[in-house]
């Protein structure tokens, strides 16, 4: 029985993924309709597994509250706050004022932040990099940074010379050769892999979602 | 010619033998003047004296009993008859009789050790020797044991003449009864068969024939020392009472009692055996009562006991498997000092006769009652007595039995070794077992152990990093308050700039431009910036805008850039820009939508007055729009490489002619750009970074946001290029005065 349902499965997403895979291919109203509705239902039951996570944020924190577990008044706020916005969303939905208020006075200002001491701290980390290491992938390290940061940033003096140009350049050079051509090897990888493993759950070789 | 039998062991030995061929004792009597043969057999092998001259040795004693003999192997009344008779008919007292008293005074009353005159030591000869004797030279415990034998002459010529059957046994018995009662009643003798009372050893008569010591009692001892299972009653005897007879009663002349049956008890197979085929054989050691005298309680108890007693097997297994009842007695009589004669009786007795069948059926040779052995305890104890072939049993070579096979082992429990109880308990661990569970041991307290909290060490201020963060901060804050330090703003264009504002030039007002809002809010400081001119750049050509985002903050964020620019255009929502909303599902919601538009559409956000989700395509922003390729270009504002990558790889198929412009952060840029300088470029233009930005404001001729955060941009960038600068400086002088550095 249990062979029985492995094989259901198994050919249920050959069929659905050849369908929606002719569908770049073959132009006929009937491949397309059905590819259509198939994404519908993935997108369908994505927002089901976004109402999944948020029912696990939800249960965790509860969880680490009931046990007073540490940070636990974090949570107890993590908890409240969710419980607030998932209110007034459900009664008032994403558009109200008020929503619209607690997001532009507290959430974008609040990850601003973050993201600024992210700034300090890889300032801080590039500082310990050249003081404390002394091997060559650090002094290259921050040579190439230190090119960019020169080439990607104004100068106070000197913005239109020869040497300016001379350092934009090479950080044109940096960022357009060297970064672009590891990303280019790095998106061949993730090509190469995503069509693998598309490949593999076609042949049925590859199960993610269980036997 | 005949052989003769070794009254040790019983073995027959040629008649002209001196000593015994098998176990060396001496098979011929020491006669006074006469050396000894062969030595003695053992230590303390030497016959006392006043044994040497034996009834069936001396000239006398040779006739009555090859009269006993013959009548040994008749049966019933014949037996008793020659038992009782033979003594009589002979005419006159047998000396051997008459010896037996003296020999038992001695026991009392005798001569200190070594005083034994030789006289008394060499028999008749040295007797009658004593009697030519002057009176004055005799010592005095002869004198008083003379005394005693006058009165009890005395005593018995006042008395009524006893059966002549019985006068030697009731003389023999009147020797070992007390003086003070040589007139006790009948009645009085005869306990009462429930609760006899058991007597010392030491009052056990001679004739008095004895249950054996054999081994299943001893077992029974290590039973009841154990003490873990009580043993149910089964008739045994206490093991005092087994090893100890009961009181001799005094018997009137004519009663004749068995005194084994008179304790309820119930004779070992090898007594009955003896008590059938040798009663006339062993006149001194038997005496019984017929069935018709018997006393009713007797009988009763007798039965009982032949139904409740179990047979207590023989130590001795050999030559028959259970030894008559008489061997019990000889180990009782050995102290005494048996006349050779006797012992050759009792030897030859078990091979008088077989066995009776049966018998092995009823007895387990050297073994407990099947029942009796379930209850033993097994790993207590080891079996305590073995019983060896014959010819691999010790032979005595001490005491009375020296030379005898199979005697009794005087250290049968005490002094063998078995295992006590305490130690059955415990756990028999070797080395390497000890070991791992030492090693367990110390594993489960360590864990059990709470670790010590790490030493806060000596707190250090973090110089360095708040001293970096200082100088950003201000770096950041200075230019925004007091207007410097300012950067000039870059002079030349960025190299992808120049096509994006001719595309943006090119757009058709009529349709709608798509405006994918796929960012994070703390990406918003930067990508407002960079997406300001361009949105200004759209709005400055009046191009309508759709909004759409795969975030659930995209939405909010779009609002929030399109007021802050349409303020100055005056866009309106519903009129001059929408909001689609929020596409759940990530890549899949990007492939739907760029399949269909409003079949991934749900409802959207901050719908104006009369818009709901199910007439957004009626508004007039989006009116005409079917599919992805109908808007006239699709922006796409990201932060990460993910989502700029998704909606490359999932919308471009969907585009056709619809230009997609991506307006990346600085970081993304390089992961996208490959798509844009590929021969067939799925992107049409980027826009990344703030300079990029700043230059597109300068082409648009309106300084915006860009270009307020350029000073502080700019300043932030030499704040970092010096902090680099700076380290770099420091590791070197640490690295130089650094011993042995340099």
């Amino acid at each position: 029985m249990r062979l029985r349902l492995s094989l259901v499965w198994v050919a249920v997403v050959i069929g659905v993924g050849l369908i929606v895979l002719l569908g770049f291919f073959v132009d006929q109203p009937v491949i397309l309709g059905i590819r259509r509705i198939l994404i519908s239902w993935a997108v369908l039951l994505s927002a089901a597994a976004l109402v999944l996570g948020l029912y696990n944020l939800l249960s965790v924190h509860w969880h680490k509250v009931s046990l007073q577990e540490r940070g636990w008044p974090y949570s107890a706020l993590l908890v409240l706050c969710f419980l607030v916005t998932l209110t007034l969303g459900v009664l008032f939905g994403p558009d109200y004022p008020v929503i619209l208020m607690l997001f532009r006075y507290i959430q974008v200002p609040v990850e601003a932040s973050l993201m600024a001491l992210l700034a300090i701290s890889l300032t801080v980390a590039g500082f310990r990099l050249v003081a404390r290491r002394r091997d060559l992938l650090s002094l290259i390290f921050a040579i190439v940074a230190f090119v960019v940061l020169l080439g990607t940033g104004p100068w106070l003096v000197g913005g239109g010379g020869g040497a300016y140009e001379l350092v934009r350049d090479l950080r044109n050079w940096f960022a357009q050769v060297w970064a672009a051509g590891g990303a280019r090897g790095v998106l061949l990888g993730v090509a190469l892999g995503a069509t693998l493993t598309g490949l593999r759950v076609l042949l049925g070789s590859d199960r993610p979602y269980g036997d | 010619m005949p052989d003769v039998r070794c009254p040790m062991c019983s073995k027959p030995n040629p008649s002209d033998a001196a000593t015994c061929k098998s176990c060396g004792a001496r098979l011929k009597p020491l006669v006074p003047g006469e050396s000894p043969i062969g030595g003695a057999p053992g230590r303390g092998g030497a016959f006392p004296p006043g044994e040497e001259r034996e009834p069936g040795q001396g000239e006398g004693g040779a006739d009555w009993l090859e009269r006993i003999r013959p009548a040994a192997d008749e049966g019933g009344e014949a037996e008793h008859e020659a038992l009782t008779g033979g003594a009589d008919q002979s005419g006159d007292q047998p000396d051997w009789l008459g010896r037996l008293r003296p020999a038992g005074a001695e026991e009392e009353e005798g001569p200190p050790e070594g005083e034994v005159p030789d006289w008394l030591s060499s028999g008749e000869e040295g007797r009658a020797q004593a009697e030519a004797e002057p009176a004055g030279e005799v010592p005095d415990w002869l004198a008083r044991i003379r005394e005693r034998q006058e009165a009890e002459a005395r005593v018995q010529a006042s008395e009524p003449e006893p059966a002549p059957e019985e006068d030697w046994l009731g003389r023999l018995r009147a020797e070992e009864l007390p003086p003070a009662k040589p007139e006790q009643p009948p009645a009085i003798a005869v306990p009462p068969p429930a609760q006899p009372e058991p007597p010392p050893v030491e009052s056990i008569p001679l004739a008095m024939p004895r249950e054996p010591v054999s081994r299943p009692v001893f077992r029974e001892e290590v039973f009841k020392e154990d003490r873990l299972f009580p043993a149910p009653d089964i008739g045994l005897e206490p093991e005092e009472e087994s090893t100890e007879s009961p009181p001799l009663p005094w018997h009137p002349p004519g009663d004749r009692l068995t005194p084994s049956r008179g304790f309820g008890r119930k004779p070992s197979a090898g007594a009955e055996m003896a008590g059938d085929q040798g009663q006339g054989e062993k006149p001194a050691r038997r005496g019984g009562l017929d069935s018709a005298t018997e006393p009713a309680w007797l009988a009763e108890a007798r039965e009982q006991a032949d139904d409740e007693l179990p047979h207590v097997p023989a130590l001795v297994g050999d030559e028959g498997s259970a030894p008559p009842s008489g061997s019990s007695a000889d180990v009782e009589l050995a102290p005494i000092d048996l006349p050779d004669w006797l012992s050759e009786l009792k030897g030859a007795a078990p091979h008088a006769r077989p066995e009776p069948e049966g018998l092995e059926d009823r007895l387990a040779p050297a073994t407990l009652p099947s029942w009796l052995e379930a209850m033993r305890p097994m790993e207590t104890f080891r079996p305590v007595v073995e019983i060896q072939p014959e010819e691999e049993q010790q032979v005595e070579a001490a005491g009375p039995l020296a030379g005898l096979r199979g005697v009794l082992l005087a250290e049968p429990v005490v002094a063998m070794p078995h295992q006590s109880t305490a130690a059955a308990a415990r756990l028999d661990v070797t080395e390497r077992q000890f070991a791992l569970g030492d090693l367990l041991r110390r594993l489960v307290e360590e864990e059990e152990r709470e670790s010590p909290a790490a030493a806060r060490g000596k707190r250090r201020l973090p110089l360095v990093r708040w001293a970096v963060a200082v100088f950003l901060i201000l770096a950041v804050i200075l230019p925004s308050f007091i207007g410097g330090p300012s950067f000039p703003v870059p002079a030349l264009v960025p190299p992808g700039l120049p096509s994006l504002i001719n595309l943006v030039n090119e757009l058709p007002t009529e349709k709608p431009v798509l405006l994918v809002f796929d960012y994070e809010p703390a990406y918003s400081g930067e990508l407002e910036a960079v997406a300001g001119p361009l949105l200004e750049h759209l709005m400055l050509r009046g191009l309508r805008l759709a909004t759409v985002s795969t975030r659930p903050s995209g939405p909010p964020l779009a609002e929030r850039l399109i007021q802050q620019i349409g303020e100055m255009h005056q866009y309106t929502n519903g009129e001059d820009y929408l909001h689609l909303g929020y596409l759940p599902g990530g890549p899949a919601a990007a492939q739907l939508f760029a399949q269909d538009p409003h079949l991934a559409v749900a409802g959207g956000f901050l719908l104006p007055e009369g818009t709901t989700g199910a007439t957004i395509w009626q508004s007039p922003v989006v009116r005409g729009v079917e599919r992805l390729s109908d808007f006239g270009a699709v922006v796409v504002i990201a932060a990460g490489t993910e989502i700029a990558r998704t909606w490359v790889e999932q919308a471009s198929p969907m585009l056709g002619e619809t230009p997609l412009v991506m307006v990346l952060s600085a970081g993304v840029e390089p992961l996208v750009r490959p798509y844009y300088e590929a021969l067939d470029p799925q992107v049409d233009a980027i826009l990344a970074g703030l300079p990029a930005a700043v230059a597109y404001e300068q082409a648009n001729g309106q300084p915006g946001q860009a270009r307020t955060l350029w000073d502080a941009f700019g300043s932030g960038m030499l704040v970092a290029e010096l902090s680099l600068v700076l380290g770099a400086i420091y590791g070197l002088i640490s690295w130089l005065l650094r011993p042995g550095g340099g």
